[in-house]
């Protein structure tokens, strides 16, 4: 199967001053059409980054090197009127904050029907009309007097809504969700996370999710990539990472996370600190934190190795 | 919207008492005879005593201030004591003067100051940036007359241009008009379009980076639309705040501007009410301005409401 999205070798270099900071690396992974790819790592491992190279949104000051290769294009060599044609369009955005991704001063309808009117090249009315459609398809109730309010008047979940409406508004064949539920309460994660599900179904559209809940990752997700310091560390997929984790990081997440099974329990806690950008190891990134450490981890940085055929993990003792 | 401009517009009476009060008494606690100052050196103690009762003077204060209120509830400013004219169609013509140099100078202020702004804060710290930022420092800190008393030098010498003397009004010669308005308009469109587009860049580097704009971004809008569109109306609240100072403070009269061009505005007409211890205009003249002041600060809340909804009083 032909993939929707191939990303390889993709390597983001921070510059400021005269210092390059590399903050993340040989990042290789593809999502097949209608297929729901998780992103899961601590904060700081470089998901975001991720997620803002594909879209191009990183500040000036980033260098992204690799290739994006969208269906047939490579998004890092299109040019900037090339690429907005695909932005907001074939590839959507759903930020983490939906306190603060709304633009403040414009009423919802507005918002949503912008990229609509922008890329389907819809009249007004007719885009007024999509917009309904959308509010009606993410929940949102009485949605001919949403239209004409503002973000302040709507809570938390129902920004998200809006935000998530906003993100599906040209049907895009690609939705990168950078956490999504985050910064919202768990019901109402849970009817994002439902809606979110919803679309991917309905329309066949990928959605590459960036989350550090392992708990979503089970429920959302066909594969899971793990991420640590700026580098892919396990690729599986989500059956196999949670049956059969290879790299010790992945290990250690999983034992970190509270299980309903056993009685009383003292959540395992992963012992020291990932490494700051710009002191990166020669070796292995994790192997500081990890109790299997050998010298050769120290010395030599692992390759991200292939357990089986979807089974990935950068760790000689995978 | 309509009830709190109401509910406003009642919020000006105490103002308006308090400043009536503090005018009124400055006035009267600066030191100097009125009516010795009007009659000169040679006045015999009778002919003061005269002018005194005629202006009032010789009454209490307290009596003073509550006849100038009622003259003032009549619409009544007093007469001139130099002239012997009316204060109050005076000042009304006088400020219509002013008020068109004022929105000439403010429409050539904003114009240079807001895109200007907004390239200084999008090229932020580059060489654009630190060359518009070192233009608009020289433009704050060059007194007003010394770019005025420049550009009439520049343009006098090297190209035999004068600025007419003689004041003609808008509507009946707006060419003339121009001609005069334009020298004292630019001189005072710099000197704002300095503090505007500080606070133009200011806003908008930190509208810049809300999330919001990286949302529109994500929408596929252009650079333009993202900046203009979403960025300029976010990052109106501090401009406006300014600008609105700016109006205000221009309408009572840029004194030292409208002596420098001959402009006949209210500045000028109150600077001579001083000279002369005129005291119906000063006090007229001054309440006058206040109460314009006030009025300036109304219009810019209520345009708070309309740029930013969120905005409730």
């Amino acid at each position: 199967m032909n993939s929707l999205l191939k990303v390889e070798d993709l390597k983001v270099q921070i510059k400021k001053n005269k210092d390059v900071t590399t903050i993340i690396k040989d990042i290789n992974f593809s999502i097949n059409p209608g297929e729901t790819l998780g992103v899961v790592g601590e904060s700081g491992c470089g998901k975001s980054i991720t997620s803002l190279a594909i879209m191009r949104l990183l500040d000036k000051n980033a260098q992204v090197t690799g290739k994006i290769q969208f269906e047939s294009h490579d998004i890092l060599r299109m040019t900037q009127k090339e690429f907005r044609h695909v932005r907001g369009n074939h590839i959507s955005l759903i930020f983490q904050e939906p306190m603060t991704s709304l633009n403040p001063l414009h009423k919802i309808g507005k918002q949503i029907s912008e990229p609509v009117i922008r890329h389907l090249k819809m009249s007004k009315s007719d885009a007024k009309e999509r917009t309904i459609e959308l509010l009606n398809a993410v929940g949102i109730p009485r949605p001919n007097e949403i239209y004409n309010e503002y973000p302040y008047q709507l809570s938390g979940g129902m920004r998200q809504r809006i935000v998530i409406a906003m993100a599906m508004a040209c049907n895009p064949r690609l939705i990168i969700a950078d956490e999504p539920t985050t910064a919202l309460d768990v019901t109402i994660q849970a009817q994002i996370l439902k809606l979110l599900k919803k679309i991917a179904k309905e329309n066949g559209t990928s959605i590459l999710f960036i989350t550090h809940d392992l708990g979503v990752v089970a429920e959302m997700c066909d594969r899971v990539i793990v991420m640590y310091a700026g580098q892919i560390v396990e690729e599986a997929d989500v059956r196999t990472i949670f049956k059969q984790p290879k790299h010790p990081y992945t290990k250690g997440l999983l034992s970190s996370m509270p299980n309903m099974e056993k009685e009383y329990e003292v959540l395992d806690t992963i012992e020291g600190s990932v490494p700051m950008f710009n002191e990166m190891p020669t070796g292995c990134r994790y192997a500081s934190r990890c109790k299997l450490a050998q010298d050769i981890c120290f010395n030599r940085e692992p390759d991200l190795i292939k357990a089986n055929s979807d089974h990935k993990a950068r760790c000689y003792f995978a | 919207m309509g009830k709190y401009i109401l509910k406003r517009l009642f919020s000006l009476i105490p103002i308006i008492i308090g400043i009536s009060i503090i005018v009124f008494l400055i006035i009267h606690l600066v030191p100097g005879d009125p009516a010795s100052i009007i009659l000169g050196n040679n006045a015999t103690p009778e002919a003061i005593k005269a002018l005194n009762a005629k202006l009032g003077l010789d009454k209490p204060l307290i009596v003073q201030y509550f006849d100038w209120v009622v003259h003032l509830i009549q619409g009544n400013f007093g007469t001139s004591v130099q002239t012997d004219q009316s204060v109050l169609p005076t000042l009304i013509n006088k400020f219509l003067v002013t008020f068109q140099l004022t929105l000439l100078s403010v429409l050539i202020g904003w114009i240079i100051a807001i895109p200007l702004g907004i390239l200084s804060a999008v090229k932020a710290n580059s060489v654009v940036d630190f060359i518009l930022r070192i233009i608009s420092m020289l433009g704050i800190s060059i007194p007003n007359f010394a770019i005025g008393t420049l550009l009439l030098l520049i343009l006098s010498v090297y190209f035999g241009w004068y600025p007419p003397i003689d004041y003609v009004n808008f509507w009946d010669d707006p060419i003339s008009a121009l001609k005069i308005f334009i020298l004292p308009a630019i001189t005072m469109g710099i000197v704002l379009s300095a503090g505007i587009m500080r606070m133009t860049r200011t806003s908008f580097i930190e509208t810049l980076n809300k999330d919001f704009i990286r949302t529109a971004r994500a929408k596929g809008n252009p650079e333009g639309t993202v900046i203009v569109g979403h960025g300029l109306r976010n990052s109106m609240i501090p401009i406006i705040t300014i600008g609105g100072m700016q109006i205000g403070y221009l309408l009572g009269g840029a004194v030292i501007v409208e002596q420098l061009f001959s402009i006949p505005g209210i500045g000028q007409y109150i600077l001579n009410g001083i000279y002369h211890r005129d005291f119906p205009v000063v006090q007229g003249g001054v309440l006058f301005i206040s109460l314009i002041f006030v009025f300036v600060n109304l219009i810019v809340d209520i345009i708070y409401c309309w740029i930013d909804p969120r905005i409730k009083y």
